[in-house]
């Protein structure tokens, strides 16, 4: 490990996020809060420890795979702690533990939430916390590869980030990659922002929500969050911006410049449109039968709650965790799944799924055909031998580590399905979960051994489990 | 330091103010963005150690690079060292091409192993519009010097044989003292010449200011125990030394004839290898005052080899039998080329060969490893076919662009630039100017003339000047006009 580098690059992030405070800062000003204090230490504390630890660390050093996965991991821990802060400053916590958590929830898009009402908090914190989700969105280092000449070429760190099996590049070069993936993702959240504004949203609140659904994150500046419109419009907006999040940004690009085909013909879509489809259908039939009365309200809630969970964001409309046990079966099964590769949403991944899925059928195919060869195909394109033992890894070190936490959390006497919906919640980084934390609750009332606990298993789903494993293993340590 | 921060409030505070034209100007620009033509963009096609290190020269020269290859594992590698984007695919598959957005780009370059997929590609890039074909190709059938056929019909710009280069670097190596034209510059107009001067050669012990140079020549720097200076009129010449001349294009065939006018003399060549570089060689060289011998193990070889060249003594053995080095007497050949098919082999029969006392050894070797070895290895030259097809490549690709750059493996730097008006209205003398002895101005462009100048040459309004330093100078212009 070459730790000097390590260092270089880690300063120059916190540099990097200590100067997004500005925005929040521009948003206490703008509301006359008296947040300017906090936002302007932070983000002054930030950027100092920034710049201190970057001078003390210059190196010419390359960046390798080790480097990528230190620089990745310890970055996301770093800016947390530094995104905690305002929080801090704010008075918003009493300990350190639950501004860390929120922090955490922020940048990866978790969206769960340690703060019982959302009204009584200044607009600043508000945006923070939304603006922590937009960043790690699309994600921090991804913007610092196409914004920082320094880390023009560093395929490691875009890897390491960049949630997907195998990473597709728009561009010749890594730099320009980013850039068109920042790009789309501002554009799609300009829209949105343009649309719920038409729609009489006040502007703040479109922004947060805006802020909140391309990053598949789910703050809200509401406690009741989406649900106190009961609007079908806004609530149609926020879906289909849901569903766009939950899609891979390479097709955004595609169909962008005009390819749409390429849209069709991608499996992954395709089976990512049938799966929503199927669970719409699915907790739309069981609302009817047994919960409301008509059918597009049944339609309606199914339909949000089915997006709010597949994409990862995590907003509800509805109490669903009074619904029947199909639903909630359902929709705990969605938060393992998550979106598609790719996009800003989290899980498991539907192209990981879909290639397990043929894996599993190509081995019963096997068991008739002992001779057969096969190649485990997507579309087109065969999947190769490593790609496929990498998925397998994946979904098996998902599994453990999913076993573990929610063990571990029964352990301090928390019932079973709160448990197990609070680590899928968190590892998938959904947000609310059943029970305990369900959508009409925080994760307040958990033990501070946990919170600490999701709050990795969130870092962990992020950066897809292996970015953060392999920094914690021994021979990741060895010269 | 301090400039990073400046750059970073630039970009925040750029997103900060978030007003309407902003937006629009933004969303222009993100248009722009994802629309626009890549007009840099190069694609190379083979993913050996050639078209490794050409993304790698490439993408220092920050332009977009993709790389087409069969081989999904070496891709691999490249892209995990290189910010290029890899696509698995043959060159001749169009599809590949449309993937690889050929509309796109300007520069294409089939480097890989199959002679016939490296053509078909270059033709398909010519047809579907690509400006720049560079095309290897290892069979010599293709290369009947038709190069109406080659650059006007086939659209290839340039096409580059490994064992025709490595020939012709051997015989540069070979013949009189004077090696080829190393750089050349403004599309050739300007070359410098790599002279190393000898104990016989006219040019040593003399101060360089007696020197009869041709017209229109100069020398811009001395290499003198790996250290190079910029010589003035006093400085002597020593055997030993490397000097470089720049010249305007055809001063070589002057110079040629100045240095080699002691050099009647036979040299003694002696050939390693029955290997298709061998052979070349030998066709090169038989009869022009050198006497040829050529050492193959196999008999069939030898006498295809004896049927085809006359005037070559062919030697059916081992070269690696020191026994039949000494009896073919080795130690008094001027010249002795290792090209056989194994490089481990090529190694040690060149330093056998060496050790027995011959002058001047020559080793080929086809691993990109070994081409590093010439500091461990005592040997005079190794010379890699990849290394230089590949510097081939670049010299070509080089071609035109002067703006600050390095030259003789970056020792020494190049830079441009205009006389002030207040000083070329003076019509000074060049010797006036007063600057470091690290710095030569080499050639003066006056209205598409080039001069290459003298102490006596006044400076004129608008000239312009290619200036040679050791080191990398911001304040170029402030040295040479500074105090005038």
């Amino acid at each position: 490990m070459r730790v000097k580098i390590v260092f270089n690059m880690l300063g120059k992030l916190l540099i990097f996020v200590g100067l997004t405070k500005i925005f929040p800062l521009l948003v206490a000003l703008l509301y006359r809060e008296v947040d300017v204090l906090s936002f302007l230490v932070s983000l002054g504390l930030t950027i100092s420890v920034g710049q201190v630890m970057q001078k003390f660390s210059y190196s010419k050093q390359e960046i390798r795979h080790r480097e990528g996965f230190a620089i990745v991991t310890l970055g996301w821990v770093l800016i947390s702690i530094f995104g905690a802060i305002p929080f801090m400053l704010s008075g918003i916590f009493d300990n350190f533990v639950d501004a860390f958590f929120e922090s955490v929830s922020g940048f990866t898009t978790t969206g769960a939430t340690v703060i019982m009402s959302l009204e009584s908090l200044p607009n600043s914190i508000l945006f923070w916390r939304s603006l922590s989700h937009w960043l790690g969105g699309m994600g921090i280092i991804v913007m610092s590869i196409a914004i920082l000449p320094e880390l023009a070429g560093s395929m490691q760190l875009f890897k390491a980030e960049v949630p997907g099996p195998v990473h597709d590049r728009l561009r010749p070069r890594i730099k320009e990659t980013a850039k068109t993936l920042w790009v789309i993702y501002l554009l799609l959240t300009l829209a949105q922002i343009i649309m719920l504004s038409i729609n009489e949203v006040p502007f703040f609140d479109a922004l947060i929500h805006s802020f909140g659904t391309l990053s598949t994150g789910g703050f809200s500046s509401r406690t009741l969050s989406v649900k106190i419109y009961d609007n079908l419009i806004i609530e149609a907006i926020m879906v289909f911006f849901m569903f766009l999040a939950g899609t891979n940004f390479t097709l955004h690009y595609q169909v962008l410049r005009g390819n749409v085909k390429a849209l069709i013909d991608n499996k992954e879509f395709r089976f990512y449109v049938f799966l929503v489809l199927t669970a719409i259908t699915l907790i739309t039939i069981n609302l009817r039968l047994q919960v409301y009365k008509t059918l597009i309200e049944s339609i309606r809630y199914a339909a949000f709650q089915t997006l709010a969970i597949i994409s990862t964001a995590g907003f509800a409309t509805v109490d669903y965790d009074i619904w029947p046990p199909f639903a909630r079966g359902i929709l705990l099964v969605l938060m393992f799944i998550g979106g598609s590769a790719g996009s800003t949403a989290g899980g498991i991944k539907i192209i990981r799924v879909y290639a397990l899925m043929k894996k599993g059928f190509q081995e019963l195919y096997k068991l008739i055909h002992p001779r057969a060869v096969t190649s485990l195909k997507i579309g087109n394109r065969a999947v190769s031998e490593e790609v496929s033992t990498s998925i397998l890894g994946f979904f098996f070190l998902y599994i453990v580590v999913f076993v573990i936490a929610a063990m571990t959390l029964t352990s301090f006497g928390i019932d079973i399905v709160s448990s197990i919906s609070a680590v899928a919640a968190t590892l998938g980084n959904i947000g609310p979960g059943l029970g305990l934390i369900g959508p009409l609750n925080t994760y307040v009332s958990l033990p501070v051994v946990g919170k600490l606990l999701l709050a990795f298993c969130m870092l962990l789903g992020r950066l897809e489990i292996y970015t953060v494993l392999v920094f914690m293993l021994s021979g990741f340590w060895r010269k | 330091m301090l400039s990073l921060d400046i750059n970073f409030n630039d970009i925040a505070f750029g997103e900060s103010g978030c007003n309407m034209t902003d937006l629009l100007s933004k969303l222009k620009t993100v248009k722009q963005d994802l629309t626009s033509t890549v007009t840099q963009q190069a694609l190379i096609y083979g993913a050996n150690t050639i078209g490794f290190k050409l993304a790698q020269q490439l993408t220092k020269l920050s332009r977009d690079v993709v790389i087409i290859a069969e081989d999904e594992q070496r891709l691999k590698r490249i892209q995990e060292e290189l910010d290029v984007m890899a696509l698995v695919g043959s060159g001749v598959d169009l599809k590949t091409l449309k993937r690889a957005r050929i509309g796109k780009t300007a520069l294409i370059l089939a480097v890989s192993e199959n002679d016939e997929k490296n053509i078909l590609t270059s033709i398909y890039a010519h047809k579907l519009g690509v400006e720049r074909i560079v095309a290897q190709v290892s069979d010599d059938d293709y290369l009947n010097n038709n190069d109406f056929l080659i650059n006007t019909e086939l659209g290839i710009d340039l096409l580059i044989n490994p064992e025709e280069v490595v020939v012709e670097q051997i015989g540069d190596l070979i013949r009189p003292s004077m090696e080829s034209g190393i750089e050349s510059f403004i599309d050739g107009k300007v070359q410098i010449s790599e002279v190393t001067i000898s104990h016989r050669n006219p040019f040593a012990f003399n101060k360089i200011s007696q020197l009869n140079l041709p017209r229109n020549s100069l020398i811009i720097g001395v290499l003198r125990r790996n250290r190079l200076f910029i010589p003035y009129g006093e400085h002597k010449l020593y055997p030993g030394d490397t000097i470089y001349i720049l010249g305007k294009k055809g001063f070589r065939t002057k110079l040629g004839q100045l240095l080699s006018k002691n050099r009647r003399k036979k040299q003694k060549v002696v050939l390693a290898g029955g290997s298709e570089i061998n052979y070349r060689l030998a066709l090169n060289l038989a009869g022009k005052q050198s006497i040829l011998t050529l050492i193959e193990a196999k008999q069939e070889r030898c006498e295809e080899l004896a049927e085809e060249i006359s005037d070559l003594l062919v030697l059916n053995g081992k070269a690696i039998n020191i026994d039949l080095l000494k009896e073919e007497g080795i130690e008094q050949a001027d010249v002795f080329v290792a090209a056989g098919a194994n490089d481990e082999e090529n190694l040690l029969t060149g330093l056998a060969a060496k050790s027995l006392g011959c002058k001047k050894v020559i080793t080929i070797v086809n691993s990109l490893e070994y081409s590093y070895f010439s500091e461990i290895v005592d040997v005079d030259t190794i010379l890699s076919p990849q290394i230089l097809v590949l510097e081939k490549i670049l010299d070509f690709l080089h071609q035109g662009q002067v703006d600050t750059e390095t030259i003789l493996d970056g020792q020494m730097h190049l830079l441009k630039l205009e006389v002030p008006d207040r000083v070329g209205r003076r019509k000074l003398k060049l010797k006036q100017l007063k600057h470091a002895s690290d710095l030569i101005i080499g050639v003066v462009i006056r209205d598409e003339e080039l001069i290459i100048p003298d102490g006596e040459l006044r400076l004129r309004v608008a000239d312009q000047l290619l200036v040679f330093t050791l080191t990398a100078k911001n304040n170029l212009l402030a040295e040479l006009f500074g105090d005038v």
